[in-house]
């Protein structure tokens, strides 16, 4: 039992009592003293300070939307009429998806992605194309609309230059607008 | 809005320091990462934060990938290099890698349960209770004895 009070210690878990008898069991027994160090040691290890460097995944979220309280009713409406003009409007035959190659020219980085709608926002590497400063990727995308942006070194997001849209989203950030086969 | 980006900030290098211990390799964890967030945005971002329900969420992100692959850790012969940081020396680095080595070896109950207890703004007992489904009298000392079960894989040679 008293074993388990060097890990109690290890992790900020002791209480006023436990503290007591955990510095009482070090001043009275070596031998738990070189284990609780031997632990120490351990877990400093294991407790290596590791970074990530990714862009925060930018969501479309219908439970955060609601959470703005757009009335009841207006969300009816527009979902309603969204069913109708999708019931009217959808094409019979399934579109066909189409390639689409994304270009930017960043000759100072050594890494660049590109996240969209199309991805789930997950960024997707693009390959640099030789010594000239583009990056490119070739995306299958199916007709439509696509928010999407450029992420350089793991941590800058850039809209496209090229792009004729663009759209602030929730997180102030700037993407472009891409129409694909419309 | 500004919750949830302050919410992934705070959060993200802990989830990940998490994911690197429990799988010993970087690309997936940033991965795994990644994907609880964007479950956790799409169906908790309107509420507080949690840190407990994203780590339950990366739990079964992970889950799901080791079923996918059969497989309950992902690492075969050497850790991966890109496990470590740049600013470690060459030998804190091996020591680093000795250990992930060593965690892979422990059975993924234990590895999990530790995982979660280290590191920098470690989860508390309570929070880990919550994450895993057990009273915080089983974690203290199920936590204890996978240390315990480390250091003797360690002695062993960590392989």
């Amino acid at each position: 039992m008293k074993d388990e009070l060097i890990s109690l210690f290890i992790d900020d878990e002791l209480d006023l009592d436990e503290k007591k008898v955990f510095v009482e069991t070090v001043h009275a027994d070596p031998v738990f003293t070189r284990e609780t160090l031997g632990l120490i040691k351990q877990e400093k290890l294991l407790a290596t300070p590791l970074t990530v460097n990714r862009p925060m995944p930018r969501v479309f979220s219908f439970k955060r939307l609601w959470s703005f309280q757009i009335p009841f009713k207006a969300m009816a409406a527009g979902l309603a009429t969204a069913m109708i003009v999708m019931f009217v409007a959808w094409p019979e035959t399934k579109a066909q998806k189409l390639l689409h190659r994304f270009v930017i020219f960043e000759p100072g980085v050594q890494q660049a992605e590109i996240a969209g709608s199309f991805s789930r926002w997950k960024p997707l590497p693009m390959k640099s194309s030789g010594r000239n400063g583009y990056w490119e990727v070739t995306i299958e995308l199916s007709p439509g609309e696509y928010e999407y942006s450029y992420f350089l070194d793991g941590k800058t997001s850039v809209a496209d230059p090229t792009a004729q849209f663009k759209e602030e989203d929730d997180f102030g950030n700037i993407n472009s607008i891409i129409r694909i086969g419309t | 809005m500004g919750d949830i980006e302050a919410f992934y900030r705070a959060g993200k290098d802990r989830l990940f320091g998490y994911l690197v211990r429990m799988t010993a390799n970087h690309d997936l964890s940033a991965d795994v990462m990644q994907e609880s967030f964007v479950r956790y945005i799409e169906h908790y971002g309107a509420g507080p934060c949690q840190y407990s329900l994203l780590y339950r969420i990366a739990r079964n992100v992970l889950t799901d990938h080791f079923r996918r692959n059969k497989r309950f850790t992902c690492m075969d012969d050497d850790v991966e290099d890109s496990c470590a940081t740049p600013e470690q020396t060459t030998e804190a680095r091996d020591a680093f890698q000795q250990v992930l080595k060593a965690m892979q070896k422990l059975n993924p109950d234990d590895r999990e349960i530790l995982s979660l207890a280290t590191g920098d703004g470690n989860l508390s007992y309570q929070q880990i209770g919550e994450i895993t489904g057990n009273s915080e009298a089983n974690i203290k000392v199920r936590i204890h004895r996978a240390r315990l079960k480390l250091r003797e894989i360690l002695k062993k040679g960590g392989a």
